[in-house]
Order: structure tokens, then sequence, then C-alpha cells
């Protein structure tokens, strides 16, 4: 038996009225980024590709995209590899008190921001090491490290640690039985936890705009300050090519390791 | 981190030694990072808008490419620019970029370095009005503030701030937030209409000024608080009679923007000189120098003339056609007592809060 | 929490009735060693520098009317004494009330339709959901600029119908930052009730309709009370991400719409006044987790779950 149809076409209504919400800035923007004239006009009078030829003149874009895709490489690379011990550890092996230290762990999605960054600028600057590129992506390690380790724990209830054993039992070495059984079962999980981490990380404005001076930037600082001094179209075409790429990322990573079931909560 | 060098940072000594000196390292670095002020690096601190893009879009390039120098640029504004170099005195970035509106209480306060004009030859070219306290600061360009309209949507040009007031535009009006300077002005101008006398004279009476200025809350007044929001307001119409700078809203004019300037105020244009201002202890002197030289320089001046549509400082630039168009007649400016209106900011702000607020 | 509180362990040796024995302690070895880098790392990078802040908030500012040695609450007193902080502080959890309530009842009914849709069309709407969550927050907060501006398409449609002649003002406003926070949130709501329907077997669901109870009944009686683990998630979250905003207000809304953090990093930023700028956004960071504290201790009462 099921729902009767009006239950079934409210639902619908309601889903894809919440959906159209979802993607609608994103297709406007689109729109608007092939905008003819300077102030933006919907429906635009006259398309034109201008806006995407000016990406490039966006004060400082191209250095402050390299400087975020390493330290975004970076915290992610740290936050997976610190996000598979600690996903291991809470997973595999008796500890006291795991849902305090699993709360814990991922306690800094839910501590504000600007609080990580305020408390990490006055930090660096006492051991005089502020202002860094890398400085930067440890305080984007500690924001982001929760999503490994939560896409691994998903991963790990589904690999089955007897397998781990069973090699063990036949003579591979600790290491052997954990590179060549349980590792590449997880690839899900390490795919997933460290494709998140680097996008928040790449992405992230409260935590860098205190740890960020001079010569580092990053990508969201710079676009940031060219939508509050500019009133063009050109930040419009910068975010359709943006969200075009991880678009694609995040399809790819689907297609081939199917993430998205590993970062639906499990509650 | 290896072990021993995670101890040895936190050991007791450097975590009480770190708690102690928390708040003046904090104080003393974020300007400037010690390796940039060792290094061919300028640090500058521009203002906002068409105006900084100016600099940094024609003279970096042209500084970079002469002196082999990078410079590292950051953007705020006059109050906040004061604000901080009050607190960074000791580690203060090598230029600033703000107006008199911040000049004449800066150099009081001994913030200032007066500029070293022998190294300067092209200060010798500026106007007299454009030498700011003596020498303490080399101004470039008259940022005039006035009431911009909407033309699709206003047929003729205010001619009179009193304008604002007039129930005909009740609903079409807008004024800059008082931490801009152009804010403050507005008191002074609206205590010119309230008590009739000359701005010389009225600019002190700034109760009377606030008081008039609540009563265009009867005409619907909107305090706008960003340049965004300003400039959405009035290229689209929805509020047509937005006082503004004329350096920003002029390259939107050239973009084909449905605005224009009033250019004939019965009380008077605002005038604001914007010039380069170098801190005490800014760390290089030299290099600083040679900016300003490059921003008096002639054909710099030329291009504040020919892309901001703004009067200049250098004495052999007179203003072009376009520039005359969007200016007015220069006999309409009027300019405010900065020394003692900066002295008593905080207390107008305070006023201007608590109605607008 | 979500995410948190899952019961995966593997059973280790039995730990003996009186305490624990040194089998015991061994036993977690192997756990703590794995934990240890992680562990590490948190405390000297985020465990240390917050105790910094906390001490830092209760000193004093060199721009301070009397500058002492020494700890002190000033900085606290000031914060509730100032209207623009407290009353920052109290926008900003007024905003997140409605953005959760909100985005609960916009995020609902996708997870719901999820659940029956066909494969494909879910996995293409679960991909959409999660390129909102990575997508840049400046990009999509600028879409919102766009959308509510003079010149966007929604004054283009109140124009067109001839509801206004000229557009209206909507962007630097709370109703912008709500949008737009609610827009943020949606991911974080989806997928947490998402995954808690999943888990509802359906034989459920069939049981309640063939035993004659309505479509609607079957949500209320049966799916609504069985998806609370997921709802719970879903809202903590929203709720925490929009007490922290900090982008959003300072793109969509104006000085007099602060929200708390902007409040708290205009202080650092600006005027360098990094004690009280700590101290308020302690306070923020305290009162978000009090009130998650209490939201969980009255749904763990009020469901009879364990949350």
């Amino acid at each position: 038996m099921s729902e009767s149809a009006a239950f079934r076409t409210t639902v619908a209504i309601l889903a894809w009225t919440g959906i159209a919400f979802l993607v609608f800035p994103v297709l406007v923007t689109a729109l608007a980024s092939f905008n003819e004239g300077y102030f933006i006009e919907m429906p635009p009078k006259a398309l034109s590709l201008r806006w995407y030829g000016a990406i490039g003149d966006i004060h400082r874009i191209g250095e402050a995209v390299l400087w975020s895709l390493l330290i975004a490489f970076v915290a992610a690379l740290l936050a997976t590899a610190f996000g598979l011990g600690a996903a291991l550890a809470i997973a595999r092996h008796p500890l006291p008190g795991k849902p305090a230290i699993t709360a814990v762990l991922l306690s800094p999605v839910t501590v504000p921001m600007v609080a990580i960054g305020i408390a990490l600028v006055q930090y660096f600057v006492v051991l005089g090491v502020a202002f860094t590129w890398w400085s930067v992506a440890i305080g984007h390690v500690v924001l982001v490290v929760a999503y490994p380790v939560r896409t691994l724990l998903a991963s790990l209830t589904l690999t089955n640690s007897g397998l781990e054993d069973a090699a063990r039992s036949l003579g591979a070495s600790r290491w052997r039985a954990f590179h060549t059984v349980t590792l590449p079962q997880l690839k899900p999980g390490l795919v997933s936890g460290f494709l998140f981490a680097f996008l928040i990380s790449f992405d992230n404005y409260p935590i860098s705009v205190f740890l960020v001076r001079g010569d580092v930037t990053t990508m969201p600082i710079e676009l940031f300050n060219h939508i509050s001094n500019n009133f063009d179209p050109t930040p419009a075409a910068f975010s359709t090519v943006y969200i075009l790429i991880v678009s694609l990322v995040i399809c790819a990573a689907e297609w081939r390791y199917r993430i998205v079931s590993l970062s639906i909560p499990k509650t | 981190m290896t072990r021993t060098t995670r101890n040895r940072l936190l050991s007791r000594r450097a975590v009480m030694q770190g708690a102690a000196s928390t708040g003046l390292a904090a104080l003393a670095t974020p300007w400037v990072t010690t390796a940039a002020r060792a290094s061919g690096t300028l640090n500058v601190v521009l203002n906002q808008g068409a105006l900084a893009n100016l600099w940094i879009e024609e003279l970096h390039p042209m500084f970079e490419a002469e002196t082999g120098a990078t410079v590292n640029v950051q953007q705020s504004v006059t109050a906040n620019m004061l604000a901080m170099l009050k607190t960074q005195k000791d580690a203060p970035p090598d230029l600033m970029q703000f107006s008199e509106a911040g000049v004449f209480l800066a150099a009081d306060e001994g913030l200032l370095r007066q500029h070293n004009t022998a190294n300067i030859p092209n200060f010798a070219m500026l106007r007299p009005a454009f030498d700011m306290a003596d020498g303490f600061s080399a101004g470039c360009v008259d940022a005039m503030h006035t009431i911009y309209y909407n033309t699709s949507r206003i047929s003729e040009a205010p001619t009179a701030w009193a304008d604002l007031w007039d129930p005909a535009n009740k609903g079409l009006i807008a004024i800059p937030p008082v931490t801009w300077n152009s804010g403050v002005r507005m008191v002074t101008t609206a205590s010119q209409i309230a008590t009739g006398l000359p701005m010389a004279e009225a600019q002190y009476d700034w109760e009377a000024g606030i008081a008039k200025l609540a009563e265009l809350k009867d005409n619907g007044v909107i305090a706008y608080t960003g340049a965004p929001q300003a400039i959405q307001m009035m290229q689209s119409g929805s509020v047509p009679l937005v006082p503004f700078y004329g350096v920003f809203v002029n390259p939107m004019i050239a973009q084909g923007a449905p605005l224009a300037p009033a250019t004939q105020l019965a009380e008077g244009k605002h005038g604001e000189i914007v010039g380069l201002n170098m801190p005490v202890n800014a760390p290089n002197t030299e290099l600083a120098e040679i900016y300003v030289n490059m921003s008096l320089s002639k054909d710099f001046q030329m291009k504040i003339d020919s892309v901001l549509n703004a009067l200049c400082g250098h004495s052999e630039v007179d203003p072009s056609e376009a520039t005359l168009a969007l200016v007015g007649p220069a006999d309409n400016m009027t300019y405010a007592d900065w020394a003692w209106l900066s002295q008593n900011r905080a207390t107008i702000t305070d006023k201007w809060n608590e109605v607008f607020g | 929490m979500p995410g948190s509180g899952m019961d995966i362990s593997r059973p280790g040796p039995a730990a003996p009735v009186r305490g624990r024995s040194a089998a015991a302690w061994a036993s977690w070895g192997p756990g703590f060693l794995l934990l240890a880098p992680l562990g590490a790392f948190l405390v000297v990078f985020y465990a240390v520098p917050m105790a910094g802040m906390v001490v830092e908030s209760l000193g004093w500012w060199s721009g301070d009317a009397d500058v002492r040695d020494g700890l002190t609450l000033n900085q606290y007193f000031k914060t509730f004494d100032s209207s623009r902080a407290l009353g920052a502080i109290l926008r900003t959890f007024r905003i997140s009330l409605i953005t959760v309530v909100i985005c609960l009842l916009l995020s609902y009914p996708i997870a719901l339709w999820l659940i029956g849709a066909g494969r494909g069309l879910r996995t293409a709407i679960l991909l959409v959901t999660f390129v909102s969550l990575a997508a840049s927050l400046i990009v999509r907060n600028y879409g919102w600029l766009i959308v509510l501006s003079d010149g966007g398409p929604v004054n283009g449609v109140l124009i067109a119908l001839g509801f206004i002649e000229f557009p209206l003002r909507m962007t630097y406003s709370e109703g912008a930052i709500t949008v737009a926070l609610v827009h943020y949130g949606m991911p974080f709501m989806i997928l947490p009730i998402y995954g808690a329907l999943q888990r509802i077997p359906p034989s459920l669901r069939d049981a309640s309709l063939s035993l004659g109870a309505g479509s609607w009944r079957t949500l209320t009686r049966i799916t609504l009370p069985l998806s609370v683990p997921g709802v719970f998630g879903g809202t903590i979250l929203v709720f925490a991400v929009s007490m922290s905003a900090f982008v959003t207000p300072l793109m969509l809304g104006s000085p007099s719409t602060a929200m708390a953090s902007q409040v708290a990093a205009e202080q650092l930023l600006v005027q360098l006044n990094f004690a009280w700028g700590s101290a308020i956004i302690l306070t923020l960071t305290v009162a978000t987790l009090l009130l998650v504290w209490l939201y969980a201790r009255i749904i763990s009462k009020v469901f009879k779950i364990d949350v």
C-alpha cells in the first residue's frame, strides 16, 4: 500500500518549491554573468561574455587562488590523515568516554568560526609565526577535521574488520593487512572526507580574514573585497565558473566513489 | 612538530611570557609583519572605491617597475585609519591616504611625520589649498561631495541642499552615515540652513544641525550605510536623490548610469581634499617619498582629472571640460574646519546615532 | 550532535567488576596511539588558543579608561552594558530562531520526497544539495545580493506585475540575511532528516497505511516522531551556524543589522581591542553551547529519546 495521490502531490510541490529555492540564486547569478551592461538587470537586455574575460582583473585573484589551493590541499591532507587515525581509534578500538571524545572532535563545527580565528591570530602572533600560509592551513585543519572523521567513521562501519583479522592470521603484517585490505575499502570515506575538507577550507572567510596579511591572501578574501568595492557583474562570472568546477568535481567523486551515501548522517 | 619543540613552546615560561606579551605583540603586528618591513616593501593604506583603484591600477605598476619594490596595499576609511594610527604607533604602515577630516587631528596628536619637501620635488607644484597642515599632508585630489540625482526619475538638478527637506521629495532622499566624513558635513550644512549663517560660522553649531537633520526623518530619509547600497539606490532610481562623493560616481556615469550631479547648490557643495600622509615611525621613508612624488607628478595628476573627473592638486593641471561639467563652478565649494570638527566628532556621532541609529 | 554517538565500538576485553584492570588500560593503548596525533594537534592549536582567548577576555585593552594588571570581568560587563554588543547578540538569537524554523519547513518536504523518489532523480537532487554545501558561501550570498537587488528578478517580477513602480529595497536588511541563512542551512537540514527517514523501516509505514490510517495520519503519527533524531541533528546544526554567522550579515546586512560575530570582529580588526572582541565572541559561544545543551535536554525529555 502506498500513500494517497493527494499526499504525494502535496509533498512533491512543497519539495520542489524548496529545491527551486535552493538553486534559484545560482541560476540568477549565471544569467547575470552574461549581462552585457555594467549594471545588473533582469532579464539582461543584451548578452555578452565580457565579464568572463574580466575575471582576471579582480585584484590579486590569481595569486589568491593559488594560495587557496595550496592551503586547502595541505589542510585537507592533514585533516584526512589525523581523521583516519581518530576514526580507526573510535571505530575499532576500545576507549573510555567515546561519545565525549567524538563530541569534542566534532565541536569546532559549532564553535563560531570567528572565535577560532580570533583565538588563533593572537596565539600565532605570540608564537611569532603569524600571517604565514601554513598558519592559515593549521587554522583550517581545526575547522575541517570533523568532516574526514565523520565520513571515515561511516566508511568504517561498512567495512568488515574481520577481513583484516583474517589477513593477519594468514601471516600478513599489521601494516600489510591494513594497507591491502582495509585501506582500499576506505577509499570512498577518504576521498569524500578529503574533498569536503578541501572545499570548505578553500571557501573559508571568517578564519582566513584574521590569519592573513600582506603576501598571503585567499580567494574568498579577494572575491569579497571586489564585491564590496565594485558594482560590476565580474563576480557573477567568477561565481559561475567556480560552481561549475565544484559541481564537476563532486559529480566525478560520486560516480567513482559513491560519496553521497557516506556523508548522510546516521544520527 | 618534534616533541622537544612542542615542550619548549608549552613550557611554563613560554606560556607566561606569551600571556604577558599578548597585548603588546598583538597590537604591534597586525599591520606590518617583520618580514615585510625588512624587505623592499612599501606598506600603503588607501581609501576606497575608484579613488583607491586609480592608485592601484595606474601608480603601483609604475612604482614597482621603477623602484623594484613591491607595494603591499590595504584599504580602509578615514575614521578607521585614525584609530589604527593611534594603536599602531610602533609599527605603522608607510603611507596612508585619508582626507583633511583626519589630517589636522592626526598632525596635532603627533601621529604624522611632516613631509620632507626637499625629497619630494613635485610638492612645490601643489596648489596652496592642497598643502595641508603645513606639509603634513600631500593633497592629491578634491573628493567633491554633492547631491546626485537619477535623471530618469528627476528631471531637474537640485539647486540647494535645502531641497532635501522639500516635502515634494518625500521618500526620495538619502543621507550618508555619520561614520563617513560626508555625514559630518551634512550636519554642518543642516546647521547652515537652520541658522541662516554662512558655513564658516554655522559649522560650529552642530546641535542646530542635528536638530534640522532629524526633520528629514519626517521626509522619509534613508541613511545609507555603504557604497554598494547607495550606488544601487541611485542607479536603479528607487531612491533618486543621494548625496555622494564625485570620485565614486563619475566612473558610474562614464559607464552609462543615468546619474548627474547637482553642480550648483545654494549652500555650497562640499569639498574635501584627500592626501597622502606619512605616519611617524614609518619604516620605509625613502620609498614612501618616491611614491608621494609620483602621485604628485603632472602625469598622474592629469589622470586624476581624466579618470576620476575631479579637481587635482597640481597647479599646472587645469580641470578639463568633462571635469568642469561634472564638478561645476569651483567657487561653489565650501571647506570645513576639520581641526575643530575632529575634536568634537565623537559627540556629534553619538547625537547623530541617537537620531538615526 | 549529528554524526556523533555512533555505537560502533568493538567490545574490548571485559572490564572486571571492581574498577579497571591493567589489562583494560593496556587495551586502550592502540586506540590512544591512533587518536594521539589529532588529539595533540587539537590541544596545541585549538584548546590552548581558546584558553588564551579566555585569558585575554579577562584582561584590559590599552584604550580602556583605567588599565590595570590582573584579571577582571570588565569586558563582560561592558558587553552587557553596550547596546551595540548586547543588541547584536539578541538580534543574532532572534534571526537564528527564525532561520531554523523556515529552514525546517522548507527542508523536511524535500527529505520526505527524496525517500519516495526514483534512484536517478534522488541522486541528482542529493548531488545538488552537496554542491550547495560545498559551493562558496560568498558565491551563494552574492547570488542573493543579485536576486534581491533593485535590478534583480524579484523586483523585476513585482514591477512587471504592476505591484510597484520603483524597485523595493530588499538587500542590506535583516530579511535578506535571514533568506540567505535559510539557504545556507538547507543542506545541513536536509541531509540529517533524510538520513533519519531512511532508517525508518518501510514496513512500519506500510503497516500503518494498510491498517487504515490515512497518509497524513501516518506522517504525523509514525514518520514524524521517528524522524526526530534527524530533525534534532539538523536544527542544532543550522542553529549553531546561524548563531555564528559572519560572512552573510557582512555581505547582506548593514551596520544597524550587525550580528554578534561581526561586532566582535569589528572590535578586533578596527579598534584592535582584543580583550573586548574576545569577550563578545566568547559570550556568543557560551550562549550558543548553553542553548544547544538546553535544547538537547528538552528534546530528550519530551520525546524520551537519547540524543
